[in-house]
């Protein structure tokens, strides 16, 4: 344990000392107040706007870093032969993946939860109040962002291309938005073919639309908090399988 | 070895099991509000809206739609097409309301400016988007409240039309414009006090701010009329 904490540990120093990681801050900077004068546009829902615009923008940049941070986050180490030095210590396998993984997500959660501050400092500045929905989508987008980087890390590992390991996850990120349309599509389908692969995909692709309260607390009827537990659940379960198979695939590696 | 190898693969297993069984209780307790992409008004925009939904940015796509009807008002609102003013407008505003069906402002504002602008004048289509309002909204009053003014409107029953407009104005959704409506009713019927406050309400809210410049001009006027003597 102590082992999977000191990689987590470093792993979150290292993130806060690069660039990549301090630029995306910035541009959410510059964006949040951006927003300001975009959603002047909307007129009288000018507060909407700068809600949704604001989430919206934490959630792109969030997923921009988590997809340029976890797609090197062990290629670099294996490239620079890096790697070679810290398996030399008393550490698993399983432990330097999860150490790696866990990092990088303390890392996007401290920027998350840095741009979030910003942005509900900005409503505030045109009197908004605090909503029970806002700490609730945020943590929706971080559980969301957390598979993503789980997905991200295991397909770094299969393509070993940081394009190809991009190109796969942001399909991934389109898939999961459209699990629900491929559902419909399914019933909807007479062909077996396309019932069945629809079907499959629908099943095997994380539904990301459940991740999206910042679209659906508006609704006539929200999700009970139940729901939201067993929404925890199935991030847990989709970032655990997907961390068990990078740390299977990395343990096949040979150094 | 073999004894690792089963733990993994175990938890592993329970994982899988994890997922499947939320993702049943996920699919049990909550059905995602929205409606499919074959319900989107693509004739203009279907890519650009499709694209974001893609994305997973629902409520953004609804707000660019939203600046868009706007702008469509602003650019090309006195356009005319079969002697109709603002042809879009119907379709825009289901455009924004498609891609989210919990807008409530947009559906108040696409009917009530088709229903009380004398140069729109189509009560019938302010009355489509209130129906598909109410049916997404069923708790939400103010779209009865509107479609009773229309129908009031309809028959020439002016007065009944103004005191569902007063219950509108009720609404914190309420648009700027049917405040307007109302003030503008009020003048009609010679109620100059009622149709200043409403005017005076306006120019202190922070919400209806392009109506500023109307209200400016009315609250003199009003108060003429109210003493003529001064």
């Amino acid at each position: 344990m102590e082992s999977l904490l000191a990689v987590a540990q470093y792993t979150l120093k290292e993130h806060i000392r690069n660039r990549i990681y301090l630029t995306v801050v910035l541009f959410g900077v510059i964006l949040l107040g951006g927003g300001v004068i975009i959603s002047a546009l909307a007129v009288e829902e000018h507060t909407r706007m700068m809600v949704d615009l604001g989430l919206s923008g934490i959630e792109f940049l969030a997923l921009i870093t988590v997809l340029f941070v976890t797609v090197n986050l062990i290629l670099e180490e294996m490239e620079t032969r890096s790697v070679y030095l810290i398996l030399s210590h008393p550490i698993d396998r399983w432990q330097y993946i999860v150490g790696r993984f866990l990092g990088t997500m303390a890392a996007l959660v401290i920027g998350i939860l840095l741009m979030a501050a910003l942005h509900v400092a900005s409503l505030k500045l045109i009197g908004w109040k605090m909503e029970f929905f806002y700490p609730v989508a945020i943590l929706c987008s971080i559980a969301k962002i957390s598979i993503v980087g789980a997905l991200s890390l295991m397909i770094s590992l299969i393509t070993t291309s940081t394009a190809s390991s991009m190109t796969l996850t942001g399909f991934l990120w389109v898939l999961g938005h459209f699990t629900t349309e491929l559902q419909y599509m399914s019933d909807r389908s007479a062909n077996p073919l396309v019932k069945a692969f629809s079907e499959f995909l629908g099943y095997v692709a994380p539904n990301f639309s459940y991740f999206n309260y910042r679209d659906f607390w508006r609704a006539t009827t929200v999700p009970p908090g139940a729901w939201f537990a067993w929404l925890g659940f199935y991030s847990a379960a989709y970032v655990g399988i997907a961390l068990c198979l990078t740390s299977w695939l990395f343990e096949k590696k040979e150094f | 070895m073999g004894g690792a190898a089963i733990k993994k693969g175990s938890l592993l297993l329970g994982l899988v099991a994890l997922l499947g069984l939320s993702r049943v209780q996920l699919e049990r307790r909550y059905q995602l509000p929205f409606p499919h992409l074959d319900s989107l008004m693509t004739k203009t925009s279907g890519i650009q809206d499709a694209a974001f939904i893609s994305l997973g940015f629902r409520a953004l796509a609804a707000d660019v739609a939203w600046v868009e009807l706007l702008q469509n008002m602003g650019d090309y609102g006195h356009a005319e097409e079969n002697g109709k003013k603002y042809p879009f407008l119907k379709n825009d505003t289901l455009r924004v309301t498609r891609i989210d069906p919990f807008f409530v402002r947009a559906y108040l504002f696409g009917a009530a400016t088709l229903a009380w602008l004398t140069s729109t004048n189509r009560p019938d289509e302010a009355m489509e988007i209130l129906a598909e309002g109410a049916r997404y909204n069923p708790a939400y009053w103010p779209f009865r409240t509107y479609a009773a003014g229309i129908g009031y409107l309809k028959s020439n029953q002016m007065d009944s039309m103004i005191r569902m407009l007063e219950d509108a104005i009720r609404d914190p959704d309420c648009p700027t414009m049917v405040k307007s409506v109302l003030a503008n009713s009020y003048k009609a019927k010679k109620r100059y006090a009622e149709a200043l406050a409403i005017w005076e309400d306006v120019l202190s809210s922070e919400s209806g701010r392009e109506y500023y410049g109307r209200a400016r001009e009315e609250i003199p006027q009003l108060m003429r009329l109210l003493h003529p003597s001064r």
